[in-house]
Protein backbone atom coordinates (compact mmCIF):
# COMPACT_ATOMS: atom_id res chain seq x y z
CA UNK A 1 0.00 0.00 0.00
CA UNK A 2 1.32 3.40 -0.88
CA UNK A 3 1.74 5.91 1.85
CA UNK A 4 0.84 9.50 1.64
CA UNK A 5 3.84 11.69 2.25
CA UNK A 6 2.80 14.12 4.93
CA UNK A 7 5.89 16.17 5.44
CA UNK A 8 9.06 17.19 3.69
CA UNK A 9 12.07 15.60 5.33
CA UNK A 10 14.76 16.70 2.88
CA UNK A 11 16.53 19.98 3.27
CA UNK A 12 14.45 22.48 1.41
CA UNK A 13 15.64 25.63 -0.24
CA UNK A 14 14.84 28.68 1.93
CA UNK A 15 12.01 30.87 0.74
CA UNK A 16 12.95 33.80 -1.38
CA UNK A 17 12.09 37.18 -0.01
CA UNK A 18 9.61 38.32 -2.55
CA UNK A 19 7.10 40.95 -3.35
CA UNK A 20 6.08 39.82 -6.77
CA UNK A 21 2.41 40.53 -7.08
CA UNK A 22 1.12 43.47 -5.13
CA UNK A 23 -2.44 43.54 -3.90
CA UNK A 24 -2.86 39.81 -3.39
CA UNK A 25 -2.26 37.87 -0.25
CA UNK A 26 0.56 35.42 0.19
CA UNK A 27 -0.29 31.98 1.52
CA UNK A 28 2.52 30.21 3.35
CA UNK A 29 2.59 26.52 4.37
CA UNK A 30 0.82 24.88 1.47
CA UNK A 31 0.00 21.34 0.47
CA UNK A 32 1.09 20.49 -3.07
CA UNK A 33 -0.78 18.28 -5.49
CA UNK A 34 0.18 17.38 -9.04
CA UNK A 35 -1.93 18.40 -12.00
CA UNK A 36 -2.70 22.00 -11.03
CA UNK A 37 -1.58 25.47 -12.06
CA UNK A 38 1.97 26.65 -11.46
CA UNK A 39 4.55 28.80 -13.14
CA UNK A 40 7.65 30.96 -13.09
CA UNK A 41 6.75 34.43 -11.85
CA UNK A 42 7.16 35.90 -15.34
CA UNK A 43 5.14 33.35 -17.33
CA UNK A 44 1.38 32.86 -17.61
CA UNK A 45 0.80 29.38 -16.20
CA UNK A 46 1.39 25.72 -16.86
CA UNK A 47 0.92 22.51 -14.96
CA UNK A 48 2.80 21.06 -12.03
CA UNK A 49 3.43 17.69 -13.64
CA UNK A 50 5.10 15.52 -11.03
CA UNK A 51 7.25 15.37 -7.93
CA UNK A 52 10.83 14.22 -8.44
CA UNK A 53 13.90 13.92 -6.25
CA UNK A 54 17.63 13.50 -6.09
CA UNK A 55 19.83 12.95 -3.05
CA UNK A 56 19.48 16.56 -1.94
CA UNK A 57 15.91 17.73 -2.40
CA UNK A 58 12.39 17.26 -3.63
CA UNK A 59 11.43 19.14 -6.77
CA UNK A 60 8.41 20.00 -8.87
CA UNK A 61 8.76 18.94 -12.50
CA UNK A 62 7.32 20.82 -15.45
CA UNK A 63 8.53 22.36 -18.70
CA UNK A 64 11.32 24.86 -19.22
CA UNK A 65 8.77 27.25 -20.72
CA UNK A 66 6.65 26.94 -17.56
CA UNK A 67 9.30 26.97 -14.79
CA UNK A 68 12.26 28.62 -16.54
CA UNK A 69 10.53 31.14 -18.81
CA UNK A 70 12.04 29.58 -21.96
CA UNK A 71 15.62 30.18 -20.74
CA UNK A 72 14.92 33.80 -19.65
CA UNK A 73 15.50 32.97 -16.01
CA UNK A 74 17.98 32.70 -13.17
CA UNK A 75 18.61 29.89 -10.75
CA UNK A 76 16.50 30.54 -7.64
CA UNK A 77 13.67 32.33 -9.45
CA UNK A 78 10.38 31.90 -7.57
CA UNK A 79 7.81 29.38 -8.79
CA UNK A 80 4.22 30.24 -7.94
CA UNK A 81 1.12 28.19 -7.26
CA UNK A 82 -1.14 29.01 -8.90
CA UNK A 83 0.67 30.35 -11.94
CA UNK A 84 0.62 34.15 -12.33
CA UNK A 85 -2.30 34.26 -14.79
CA UNK A 86 -4.47 32.27 -12.34
CA UNK A 87 -3.83 34.35 -9.23
CA UNK A 88 -7.10 35.69 -7.85
CA UNK A 89 -7.13 35.61 -4.08
CA UNK A 90 -3.62 34.56 -3.17
CA UNK A 91 -0.58 32.59 -4.18
CA UNK A 92 2.33 30.69 -2.71
CA UNK A 93 5.97 30.53 -3.63
CA UNK A 94 6.27 26.76 -3.58
CA UNK A 95 9.70 26.34 -5.11
CA UNK A 96 12.81 27.97 -6.46
CA UNK A 97 14.05 27.20 -9.94
CA UNK A 98 16.92 24.72 -9.66
CA UNK A 99 17.75 23.36 -13.10
CA UNK A 100 16.50 23.45 -16.64
CA UNK A 101 17.45 21.94 -19.96
CA UNK A 102 18.21 24.91 -22.22
CA UNK A 103 15.90 25.21 -25.20
CA UNK A 104 18.37 27.32 -27.13
CA UNK A 105 17.45 27.37 -30.78
CA UNK A 106 17.74 24.72 -33.45
CA UNK A 107 17.99 21.14 -32.23
CA UNK A 108 16.45 20.68 -28.78
CA UNK A 109 16.70 17.86 -26.24
CA UNK A 110 13.68 18.25 -23.94
CA UNK A 111 11.58 21.17 -22.73
CA UNK A 112 11.88 20.50 -19.00
CA UNK A 113 12.88 22.07 -15.70
CA UNK A 114 12.79 21.39 -11.97
CA UNK A 115 12.38 23.64 -8.95
CA UNK A 116 13.25 22.68 -5.37
CA UNK A 117 10.54 22.94 -2.73
CA UNK A 118 10.56 26.09 -0.66
CA UNK A 119 10.11 26.05 3.10
CA UNK A 120 6.48 26.94 2.50
CA UNK A 121 5.60 23.42 1.35
CA UNK A 122 4.22 21.62 4.36
CA UNK A 123 2.87 18.49 2.68
CA UNK A 124 2.72 16.96 -0.77
CA UNK A 125 1.12 14.01 -2.49
CA UNK A 126 3.76 12.50 -4.75
CA UNK A 127 1.76 9.79 -6.48
CA UNK A 128 -1.88 10.88 -6.33
CA UNK A 129 -3.56 12.30 -9.43
CA UNK A 130 -7.15 13.21 -8.60
CA UNK A 131 -9.54 11.65 -11.07
CA UNK A 132 -6.93 9.19 -12.34
CA UNK A 133 -5.53 7.36 -9.33
CA UNK A 134 -2.18 6.48 -7.81
CA UNK A 135 0.76 6.21 -10.17
CA UNK A 136 3.60 3.72 -9.95
CA UNK A 137 7.01 5.15 -9.18
CA UNK A 138 8.99 3.77 -12.10
CA UNK A 139 8.28 5.14 -15.56
CA UNK A 140 7.50 3.04 -18.62
CA UNK A 141 10.78 1.75 -20.07
CA UNK A 142 9.54 0.95 -23.60
CA UNK A 143 8.12 3.94 -25.43
CA UNK A 144 6.36 1.67 -27.94
CA UNK A 145 4.51 -0.36 -25.31
CA UNK A 146 1.77 2.18 -24.57
CA UNK A 147 -1.61 2.74 -26.16
CA UNK A 148 -4.15 4.32 -23.80
CA UNK A 149 -3.11 7.24 -21.61
CA UNK A 150 -4.49 9.77 -19.13
CA UNK A 151 -3.33 13.09 -17.79
CA UNK A 152 -4.40 15.78 -15.35
CA UNK A 153 -3.68 19.36 -16.38
CA UNK A 154 -4.34 22.93 -15.33
CA UNK A 155 -6.73 23.75 -18.21
CA UNK A 156 -8.53 20.58 -19.26
CA UNK A 157 -8.32 18.64 -15.99
CA UNK A 158 -8.43 14.89 -16.41
CA UNK A 159 -8.49 13.74 -20.01
CA UNK A 160 -7.94 10.39 -21.65
CA UNK A 161 -6.37 9.66 -24.99
CA UNK A 162 -4.30 7.37 -27.16
CA UNK A 163 -0.84 7.50 -28.68
CA UNK A 164 -1.17 8.75 -32.26
CA UNK A 165 2.54 8.68 -33.14
CA UNK A 166 5.80 7.36 -31.74
CA UNK A 167 9.30 8.51 -32.55
CA UNK A 168 8.31 11.68 -34.39
CA UNK A 169 11.38 13.37 -35.86
CA UNK A 170 11.67 16.94 -37.10
CA UNK A 171 8.99 18.32 -34.78
CA UNK A 172 9.44 22.11 -34.79
CA UNK A 173 7.97 24.28 -32.05
CA UNK A 174 8.05 28.06 -32.09
CA UNK A 175 8.94 29.41 -28.64
CA UNK A 176 9.09 32.95 -29.95
CA UNK A 177 6.47 35.30 -31.30
CA UNK A 178 5.17 36.15 -34.74
CA UNK A 179 7.56 39.09 -34.78
CA UNK A 180 10.50 37.12 -33.48
CA UNK A 181 10.22 33.37 -34.16
CA UNK A 182 12.40 30.95 -32.19
CA UNK A 183 12.12 27.48 -33.66
CA UNK A 184 13.32 24.50 -31.66
CA UNK A 185 13.24 21.08 -33.33
CA UNK A 186 12.85 17.83 -31.42
CA UNK A 187 13.32 14.21 -32.52
CA UNK A 188 11.93 10.96 -31.07
CA UNK A 189 8.77 12.62 -29.84
CA UNK A 190 5.40 11.21 -28.82
CA UNK A 191 2.04 12.51 -30.00
CA UNK A 192 -1.41 11.94 -28.52
CA UNK A 193 -5.02 12.57 -29.46
CA UNK A 194 -8.01 12.61 -27.16
CA UNK A 195 -10.37 9.72 -26.73
CA UNK A 196 -12.66 10.38 -28.57
CA UNK A 197 -10.41 12.31 -31.00
CA UNK A 198 -12.71 15.34 -31.17
CA UNK A 199 -12.10 15.92 -27.45
CA UNK A 200 -8.67 17.58 -27.00
CA UNK A 201 -6.23 15.67 -24.86
CA UNK A 202 -4.63 18.97 -23.82
CA UNK A 203 -4.93 22.72 -24.35
CA UNK A 204 -2.78 25.77 -23.55
CA UNK A 205 -2.06 25.73 -19.83
CA UNK A 206 -1.63 21.97 -19.73
CA UNK A 207 2.10 22.16 -20.51
CA UNK A 208 4.02 20.15 -17.96
CA UNK A 209 1.28 17.62 -17.34
CA UNK A 210 2.40 14.08 -16.64
CA UNK A 211 1.03 11.55 -19.14
CA UNK A 212 0.29 8.22 -17.49
CA UNK A 213 -0.05 4.81 -19.13
CA UNK A 214 -3.66 3.88 -18.38
CA UNK A 215 -2.93 0.16 -18.31
CA UNK A 216 0.02 0.08 -15.94
CA UNK A 217 -0.40 3.48 -14.21
CA UNK A 218 3.27 4.11 -14.87
CA UNK A 219 4.45 7.62 -15.80
CA UNK A 220 5.06 7.82 -19.53
CA UNK A 221 5.55 11.33 -20.92
CA UNK A 222 5.55 15.07 -20.26
CA UNK A 223 3.21 17.38 -22.21
CA UNK A 224 4.94 20.37 -23.78
CA UNK A 225 3.12 21.38 -26.96
CA UNK A 226 0.34 20.77 -29.38
CA UNK A 227 -1.54 21.91 -32.41
CA UNK A 228 -4.75 21.58 -34.36
CA UNK A 229 -4.67 19.59 -37.60
CA UNK A 230 -6.62 20.37 -40.76
CA UNK A 231 -9.38 17.95 -39.74
CA UNK A 232 -9.92 19.78 -36.44
CA UNK A 233 -8.21 17.12 -34.34
CA UNK A 234 -6.05 18.52 -31.57
CA UNK A 235 -2.69 16.79 -31.25
CA UNK A 236 -0.60 16.89 -28.07
CA UNK A 237 3.17 16.51 -28.01
CA UNK A 238 5.00 14.76 -25.19
CA UNK A 239 8.59 13.97 -24.28
CA UNK A 240 9.29 10.37 -23.29
CA UNK A 241 9.63 10.68 -19.50
CA UNK A 242 12.81 8.61 -18.96
CA UNK A 243 14.64 11.03 -21.27
CA UNK A 244 13.34 14.00 -19.25
CA UNK A 245 14.42 12.45 -15.94
CA UNK A 246 17.85 11.49 -17.31
CA UNK A 247 18.49 15.01 -18.59
CA UNK A 248 17.67 16.49 -15.19
CA UNK A 249 19.32 13.76 -13.07
CA UNK A 250 16.23 13.02 -10.99
CA UNK A 251 13.73 10.22 -10.38
CA UNK A 252 10.06 10.14 -9.50
CA UNK A 253 9.81 10.42 -5.69
CA UNK A 254 10.25 6.92 -4.26
CA UNK B 1 2.64 -8.21 -56.03
CA UNK B 2 2.49 -7.44 -52.31
CA UNK B 3 0.08 -5.15 -50.53
CA UNK B 4 1.37 -2.38 -48.30
CA UNK B 5 0.76 -3.05 -44.63
CA UNK B 6 2.02 -2.39 -41.10
CA UNK B 7 5.45 -3.77 -40.27
CA UNK B 8 7.43 -4.61 -37.12
CA UNK B 9 9.37 -1.88 -35.36
CA UNK B 10 12.80 -2.32 -36.96
CA UNK B 11 11.43 -2.32 -40.51
CA UNK B 12 9.17 0.64 -39.75
CA UNK B 13 12.04 2.64 -38.28
CA UNK B 14 14.19 1.98 -41.35
CA UNK B 15 11.40 3.19 -43.60
CA UNK B 16 10.91 6.23 -41.38
CA UNK B 17 14.56 7.18 -41.79
CA UNK B 18 14.19 6.86 -45.54
CA UNK B 19 11.16 9.16 -45.53
CA UNK B 20 12.98 11.68 -43.35
CA UNK B 21 16.00 11.70 -45.64
CA UNK B 22 13.74 12.27 -48.62
CA UNK B 23 11.73 15.15 -47.20
CA UNK B 24 13.63 16.88 -44.37
CA UNK B 25 14.31 20.43 -45.49
CA UNK B 26 11.19 20.71 -47.64
CA UNK B 27 9.15 23.80 -46.75
CA UNK B 28 6.05 21.73 -46.05
CA UNK B 29 7.78 19.05 -43.92
CA UNK B 30 6.68 19.10 -40.27
CA UNK B 31 7.84 15.69 -39.08
CA UNK B 32 7.89 11.97 -39.67
CA UNK B 33 7.23 9.15 -37.25
CA UNK B 34 5.56 5.83 -36.59
CA UNK B 35 1.84 5.38 -36.10
CA UNK B 36 0.44 2.50 -34.07
CA UNK B 37 -1.37 -0.20 -36.03
CA UNK B 38 -4.12 -2.47 -34.80
CA UNK B 39 -1.59 -4.97 -33.49
CA UNK B 40 0.68 -3.66 -30.76
CA UNK B 41 3.92 -4.85 -32.39
CA UNK B 42 3.16 -3.42 -35.85
CA UNK B 43 3.51 0.15 -37.10
CA UNK B 44 2.68 2.32 -40.09
CA UNK B 45 4.37 5.57 -41.06
CA UNK B 46 3.23 9.07 -40.22
CA UNK B 47 4.11 12.20 -42.19
CA UNK B 48 3.17 15.68 -40.95
CA UNK B 49 2.66 18.28 -43.66
CA UNK B 50 2.14 22.04 -43.40
CA UNK B 51 -0.95 22.78 -45.51
CA UNK B 52 -0.02 26.45 -45.76
CA UNK B 53 3.38 25.88 -47.38
CA UNK B 54 3.80 27.41 -50.82
CA UNK B 55 5.34 24.30 -52.36
CA UNK B 56 2.90 21.67 -53.58
CA UNK B 57 4.20 18.40 -52.13
CA UNK B 58 3.98 15.08 -53.91
CA UNK B 59 2.95 12.89 -51.03
CA UNK B 60 3.73 9.17 -50.82
CA UNK B 61 1.05 6.64 -49.96
CA UNK B 62 3.60 4.06 -48.88
CA UNK B 63 7.31 3.62 -48.24
CA UNK B 64 9.12 0.28 -48.22
CA UNK B 65 5.74 -1.45 -48.33
CA UNK B 66 4.43 0.42 -45.28
CA UNK B 67 1.39 2.72 -45.56
CA UNK B 68 2.00 6.43 -44.91
CA UNK B 69 -0.62 8.35 -42.93
CA UNK B 70 -0.48 12.06 -43.80
CA UNK B 71 -1.56 14.64 -41.21
CA UNK B 72 -1.91 18.27 -42.27
CA UNK B 73 -0.89 20.53 -39.40
CA UNK B 74 0.54 24.01 -39.78
CA UNK B 75 2.40 24.40 -36.49
CA UNK B 76 2.79 23.07 -33.00
CA UNK B 77 2.98 25.58 -30.17
CA UNK B 78 4.08 25.34 -26.53
CA UNK B 79 1.14 24.85 -24.20
CA UNK B 80 1.55 27.35 -21.41
CA UNK B 81 -1.64 29.24 -20.57
CA UNK B 82 -2.29 32.14 -22.89
CA UNK B 83 0.35 31.02 -25.36
CA UNK B 84 -2.28 30.35 -27.98
CA UNK B 85 -3.12 27.25 -29.91
CA UNK B 86 -2.68 27.17 -33.61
Amino acid sequence: MRRRRTSCSKKNVPSAEIDIVRGVSYRPRVTLRAGGSCGHFEVTAGTLGAFVEDADAYYVLSNNHVLANSDACSRGDPILVPGPIDIVGGFSVVAQLSAWVPLGGGAGKVDAAIAAFSDDVAHFYPWQYAGIGTIKRSPIADRFAVNRVAKRGRTTGVTRGVVSAFDLDGVAIDYGSHASPRLVTFDNQLEFVGSPPEKPFSQPGDSGSLIIDANSMRPYALVYGGGLDADGIDRTLGHFLPEVLDELGVTIVK
Amino acid sequence: MTTAGPKPLVAAQAAKRKLAEAFRGESWFRGVGLAPANRRDLFTLRLTVDPSAHDEPSLPTECEGIPVEVVFLAAYRPRAGGSGNS
